[in-house]
Parts: C-alpha cells; structure tokens; sequence
C-alpha cells in the first residue's frame, strides 16, 4: 500500500516537531555542560522524576491535564487564525469562578461538581468575550486585547482572594472547598489522578469531532486558511472568530476550574504559573491537531513535574525546563529550515 | 561547438498519480528564441523546473552545450549558464534594483561590498541590453514591467546564456507586450538563447524561431514558426480546433427580468463616487456581458451585487425582492452563483481539500449537511466525483488540497461550484483570465449552458473578445454608469471600444 500524499505530510510534521524537540535538548544539555553539570544525569533525574514509578507517573499526567487544555485552547482559536494570547487569564479566572462556585453556592450531590466546573468554563468565555467582541465590533487586533486583559485578570484575582474571599488561614488563598465541589480521585492513594482527566480527554475529543465532521468546524477552519474566500462564498467571518475565542476561552476556564476542583481544592492566587502560556508552545508544537496536543502536552506535563527531582537530585535548577521549553519554540519556529535540509537529503 | 544549447532527451517526471512529462525529446539551437507552447497543466512549468533545477527527473537526459549535465539545484544550472525570469518576481521591494540583482554574488570582500563597482556592473548590463533601467531605484517604486527587467537584470549578471521566461507577459499590460517582445530580440541579437513559455500564441508567432508544443506532459511536435500557422498551434495544444468566433447557442427568447439595478449609486471610503446612477437589467436565458475599461465601477457593481459593499442609494433587485440589506450567504441562498475574478484568493481555500471546496458555501445545505450541523462526507466525496467528471477537472483524487491543482483546474472548481446550487443569477468575473484556450472554452461553454438552461448570466470581462464571442446583449460601462446597451450580435469592436472611452462617437457612425 502507498501512502497518500496527506499522510506523508502528517509524517512529517511529526518529523519536524521530533527534531525541533531533539535539537532542544542537545542544545539544553549544552547549557547544562556549561554550568559544570552532568546533562545525561540531569535528563535521567528529568525522566525519573516524571516516570520513574507509577506514583510519578500519574502525578505527571496530573498536572499535564491543564497544559494540555491550555494547548488546546490555543488550538481551537488558532484554527480561526485568532491568536488567543489571553489563555492564561481566562484560565486564571476561570479558576476563580470555580472556586467561588465550589464554595458559596452549595447545591445538591453531583449537580454542586457540575456546576463548579461549568462555572469555570464560563469564567473563561466571558474573559474572552471582552477581546473577541472588540473584534467583532471595532477591529481591535485579539493578540493586543489578549495579552493585555492577561494583567487585569491576574490583579483582579489577585484582589479576589487576597481581599473579599480570603480564606481563614495566612495562606494566599480561600477557604478550600465543599467536598462535593471537588473532583473524585479515578485512582486509588496513593495514585493522585482525578475526574479532570476524563475530561480532558473528553475535551479533545468533543473538539476534535467538532473542527472535522461539523459544518461549524468547516467554517471556522475555512476563515482560518482564507478570511476573503469565505467572505466571498458567504460565510460570516468575524461571527466564527468570536465563536472560536469564546470555545477557547471556555476551554481555558475548563483547565483552570479542574485544577481548583480537582488538584488545589481550593482557589491559590498565581496558582496557574504560566498554564497559558505553555499552550502556544504546546499547541505550535502539536501543529494545532487535538490529538497530538495531547502528547505534547504531556512532554510539558513531564518538565514540569520532573525538574523537582533533577533540581533535587543533580542540582540543575528547575528553570532549565523553562530554558528547554523556550529552545523547542525556537526550533519549532524554524520549521522551514529543518523541512529545507530534510527534502534536501531525498 | 554544438550546435544546440538544450537536448531533452526522454524526460520523464511522475508525481503521485499523474505523469507531469512523459519521455519529452526537444532540442534548443544556440541563438533562437524557442517557444514553448501548452495548455495550463500541460506539463511546462515541471519541464522547465527541471531544466532549471528545482526538481530533478525521473528519466532522461539533460544536455546543455553538448555536455550532459544533472542538476539538483538551481545552483548547478546557474553554473550551467541557465537563467530563470518567474511570473511571479522574486524581488525585495526595500532594496535597491542594484542590491536585488547582487544577492548572493556580491562584488567586494566578504566583510564590505562594493556598492561603487556594484552599481557601475548592474548599470552596465541595463544600457548594454537597453533596459532602461536606474538601478539605484528601490525596486518598489518601480512598475510591473519595470520589476520585469530587474528580473533579466539578474539573471544576466549571473552570466546567463540561456534564459528561461515563465509566461512573461500574463502580468504586462496588453500595450506594453510589443516593448517586451522588443527586448527578447535585443538579447537574442547579443547572442543570447531564450526559451519562451506562453500561451499567448499571437506573441509566440511573433518573437520565436521554433515552438515546440506539449500537451498532456508529452511533446505534440515542434514546428519552425515560417512553416507553421496559429490555426495549427492551437490544433495541437488542444487536441482538436477551437471555435474562436461567436459562440453558437440555443435559439431562446430571454425569460423575465432576474436582475434589476435601478440608480445605484457607491462611494468608497476614499471618498470618490465610484457608481454614479448604475442601472442595469438581466433576463431569464440571456448573458449580459458588461464591457469596459477595468475601474469605470466594475468591482465596485460586482461587490454591491453580492453584498461586500453597501450602496449609498438606490435598488438591487433580484426577482423583484431587493437584495440590498440582505448578507452574502442570504443572497447566495436566493439563488445567486459568484465566480469571483481571484480563485486563489476570493474562491478558494487552497489548503482544502477539492471536495471541500466544491461545498464552501454550500456546506451547510441539507445535500451536504445533516440539520446543518453534521457534514455529510459521502455526499460530498459523491457530489465532488461528479463535478469532477462532468466539468473534466483533472485531478488525482478528490483529496488532493485544490492548490496542487493547475489555474485551469482551480477555476473549474469554482465554476462548477457555483452552477451546482441551481442559481438563478450567475455572475462571472474574468472567468477565464489567465487560463489556457482549453478550459477556457469550456468555461465559456458552461456560460452558455447556463444561458440554454433559462438562467440569467452577467459576466464581467476586460477582453472585449470574450465579450462578444459569449454574450447576448453587451452593456458598456463607463464612469459608474451603463452608457449603452447593445445586441452582441451585431455589435462591432471598434464603436464598443470608442463607448468603453467615454466617446458618443460610436453611436452615430
């Protein structure tokens, strides 16, 4: 059987992120040289840390729950081509209105959870409601109004929990929870991985279907690719940017109301460190396919947890991921580069 | 020496489900200007990539002066001596003509160019080919035709003896193509061997020595241009010979009125009044061409007609319901088929895949869609096997993104697409710019088979040609209004041409 010309295309874009990602490390493992550490200790206290045992496992696939619905996020409002810079602020506030949700609204069982998490998908939309409307209405650039709500969001949390909602103890957070605002463990102690799994993966899946075997995904993947064309054959294209930043900004709301709900319990003001932003790169890496976002995602997810060991263990400091996770943007963004050499060797 | 500067021997270049060129055999002698001739998608542009080095083929021989050579960059051609002019410019339009023509070779040391030297070399080679061309301008401030010459600049500063031009003159103005034509004999004078790729056939006829005519990817023949006729080129880029004159068509009555635009009147942001009172009818089974200069209010009409640009006054009435407040998709939904005058920008959404684009404004309809929601992909993989072979799309499949497509194929996409929604209006703009004779005739064709099946049909073409040979009332526009309305039948070229002037003189003589 021969291969389709589309399929050879997926290939290689997976080739090229698989580079992209290699070239980072060799670069990173240069760096690491030069502060007179052990790179090939580092990376294997990096993989330990993240995969070592079961345990490190799930608390891996935790806390890459939020990246990978950041990822996606970006994803949904790429394939629009509006640039939702603003994730982490819709995540932040979505965090917030879960949290509010989960503890001042008490409502009966199951529907308390429900609404907790359907709360912080709210939050995110209506964060993104405010850009996607200036867009709609006035032209102003999304990328501009995104990253510029990003600072009023985190003051206003900020304020939120520091001041009218601060909880009981000195901690910069609220009181934590009701028990039914939070979401089960799907595994036994002392394995840490919750119901937001499930719902990520749902999440993608649900996207998935939406951008490729629906009309609405038709059309906003069409305004993506072409604004004039679709305007030209009828389409209404300032309507499904503003439908694309809305769904992102729901999808940045849902990870911020899973890691209240499911891994705080409670709201911590900062509590995101920088989820959003790790969607660009996630989503850029995984070329906005839902599917593959979920493995770079993870990628992410495996830096994250697993700095604390290499930090503990070899002495790297856990910024080095952040070092990495900058060189993979950069080699990402040198995709023609890495497709020239490539087509040069058939 | 040899006698020949190019031999072809056998090329052959396969892509995933086509052959692009199949066993071409031409030879090229030092000194001529040899044509090249073939419908869009015949093959050329993959022969000349190979010959200048940007793929690499299959089979066959390359021999460049006698010596067989293999080229797996346009480096090694360069170094051959084969120069490239695109249709599409490669230029920096920041720089200067100077600093466009020197990238890459530039005089000087490595760390400091000789910008003095530079310019005095570049200078040099634009008065030697009479060029005319300042070479200190910023390449932005220069015309098309002008950027045209900063295009052979370049290639002749890398020394090249044979020179390759990529349809040069679908982006010249029609009075400017005698000038170029021009400078091809200047360099063939210098003793330069240029292979001209055209399917203009009156400037083929014109400049070259030799046409060698490919069709399908396989070589129809080469004619030496004394003994050969436009007739007989044509019959071999086509296959079979093309009525140039009016077409025939179905002997209908025109129904009743589909299109009526009364005393419309459109300003553009800038502030000038681009239609000033427009009015126009179109019927049932009849093809209205609408002639005239290009900026007289064509685009501003057309935009107004599918609803991108909102009048400041008067009525757009479609079936006697004014279209004017209603969105595009509303109007599309009444009936109405857009053929916008840029497929690749206006029609098309090149990454998709052709049975997407087949759908693309349409997706949404039941025959596509269930509740509107869900898409339907049989119906439409169906839907577009079915245009495909009804309109001759030539395609590997139906998957393909409709950018791998040739101009030819991506315009009978759009074409297709259009007439596929039973509209009741058609309006086509520029149907056939750019497109060889083939598809164009059968886009004309489809005109008319609209025309014969009772509906309305604007179209909207600088080519008076065309006009004439597809309508069957032709309405002059000029400075926002229709001047006159004529029967196309009996109208004549010259008094159109003095009406799309401005002049009254056509009228009465």
């Amino acid at each position: 059987m021969t291969i389709s010309s589309k399929q050879k295309d997926i290939l290689q874009q997976f080739l090229i992120s698989f580079i992209a990602v290699l070239l980072s490390l060799i670069v990173g493992a240069v760096i690491i040289l030069a502060m007179g550490y052990n790179p090939i200790s580092a990376y294997g206290a990096l993989i330990k840390g993240s995969m070592g045992s079961l345990v490190s496992l799930t608390m891996t696939l935790k806390t890459s729950v939020p990246l990978i619905l950041a990822g996606l996020a970006v994803a949904v409002a790429f394939k629009s081509s509006a640039f939702n810079i603003g994730v982490e602020g819709q995540l932040m506030f979505g965090g917030l209105c879960a949290g509010l949700v989960g503890i001042y609204v008490p409502l009966p069982g199951p529907l308390h959870l429900a609404a907790t998490i359907l709360a912080g998908m709210l939050g995110g939309a209506l964060i993104a409601f405010f850009p996607a409307i200036l867009n709609s209405s006035c032209n102003v650039s999304v990328v501009i109004s995104t990253i510029m709500l990003n600072y009023v969001v985190q003051f206003f949390v900020q304020y939120c929990v520091m001041g009218p909602f601060h909880g009981a103890t000195s901690a910069p957070a609220t009181d934590p929870l009701l028990a039914s605002a939070t979401l089960p463990n799907i595994l036994p102690s002392p394995y840490q991985l919750n119901l937001g799994f499930i719902l990520m993966i749902l999440a993608v899946v649900l996207i998935y279907i939406y951008m490729n075997k629906t009309t609405k995904g038709y059309e906003m993947t069409a305004v993506g690719l072409n604004r004039t064309a679709s305007e030209f054959s009828g389409i209404n294209v300032k309507k499904n940017m503003f439908m694309a930043l809305l769904i992102s900004g729901a999808i940045a709301g849902l990870a911020g109301g899973i890691e209240i709900s499911g891994s705080l319990k409670r709201m911590v003001n900062g509590f995101s460190s920088g989820y959003g932003f790790s969607g660009i790169p996630i989503a850029l890496m995984a070329r906005n396919n839902p599917f593959a976002i979920i493995l770079t995602g993870f990628f992410f997810g495996m830096m994250r947890s697993g700095s604390f060991l290499m930090q503990a263990t070899v002495g790297v400091s856990s910024d080095m991921v952040g070092i990495i996770q900058g060189l993979v943007v950069v080699f990402i963004c040198l995709e023609n580069l890495i497709r020239y050499y490539m087509n040069r060797r058939k | 020496m040899a006698e020949y500067a190019i031999e072809l021997k056998g090329i052959t270049k396969r892509f995933p489900g086509v052959v692009a060129n199949n066993n071409i055999t031409f030879s090229v002698r030092k000194g001529e200007i040899h044509a090249l001739a073939g419908e869009n998608g015949a093959g050329k542009s993959t022969l000349m990539n190979i010959l200048f080095g940007l793929l690499v083929p299959d089979e066959g021989q390359i021999i460049i002066n006698g010596k067989e050579e293999k080229f797996s960059s346009p480096r090694d051609s360069n170094r051959a001596g084969i120069g490239m002019v695109h249709q599409h410019f490669m230029l920096i339009p920041k720089l200067s003509v100077m600093e466009n023509v020197i990238i890459g070779q530039e005089p000087g040391t490595s760390l400091k160019i000789d910008r003095k030297k530079a310019v005095e070399e570049v200078q040099a080679i634009s008065d030697k080919y009479e060029l005319n061309i300042d070479v200190t301008k910023k390449v932005g401030e220069l015309s098309v035709p002008e950027q045209q010459r900063v295009e052979i600049i370049k290639v002749l500063y890398r020394q090249a003896d044979i020179l390759i031009f990529d349809e040069p003159t679908a982006v010249l103005p029609p009075h400017l193509i005698d000038e170029f034509c021009d400078i091809l004999l200047s360099l063939k004078e210098k003793g330069k061997t240029i292979i001209f790729i055209s399917h203009k056939l009156a400037e083929v006829m014109k400049v070259s020595d030799h046409v060698t005519v490919i069709r399908r990817g396989e070589v129809i023949g080469t004619r030496a241009i004394c003994d050969t006729s436009i007739d007989e080129i044509t019959r071999m880029m086509v296959g079979h010979s093309v009525d140039t004159g009016r077409k025939s068509r179905a002997d209908i009555k025109p129904g009743k009125e589909v299109l009526s635009i009364k005393d419309l009147h459109y300003t553009n942001v800038e502030g000038n009044e681009k239609l000033k009172g427009l009015d126009l009818s179109v019927h049932e089974g009849e093809i209205v061409g609408i002639a005239g200069v290009d900026g007289n209010g064509q685009e501003e009409m057309e935009k107004c007609i599918l609803g991108l640009f909102k009048p400041d006054s008067g009525q757009i009435l479609f079936n006697g319901e004014d279209m004017i407040g209603h969105t595009v998709k509303e109007r599309r939904d009444m009936g109405l088929g857009y053929v916008a005058e840029d497929r690749q920008k206006e029609s098309l959404v090149l990454q998709y895949s052709v049975a997407y684009n087949l759908i693309l404004g349409q997706h949404y309809l039941p025959a596509y869609s269930k509740h509107g929601f869900w898409l339907k992909k049989d119906a439409i993989n169906e839907n577009a096997e079915k245009l495909a072979k009804d309109y001759d799309i030539r395609l590997a499949n139906i998957q393909v993104a409709a950018g791998t497509l040739s101009g030819g194929n991506q315009q009978k996409i759009v074409i297709a697409r259009e007439a596929n929604n039973d509209p009741k209006l058609y309006v086509a703009i520029q149907p056939t710019r750019g497109l060889d004779i083939g598809a164009s005739d059968s886009v004309q064709d489809t005109l008319i088979r609209l025309r014969n099946e009772n509906k309305a049909v604007l179209l909207i073409s600088m080519e008076l040609d065309e006009i004439l040979a597809v309508s069957d009332k032709i309405a002059v526009i000029f400075d926002g209004k229709i001047v006159a309305v004529v029967d196309a039948a009996t109208a004549d070229k010259e008094s159109l041409g003095y009406l799309m002037l401005g002049s009254k003189k056509g009228g009465n003589e």
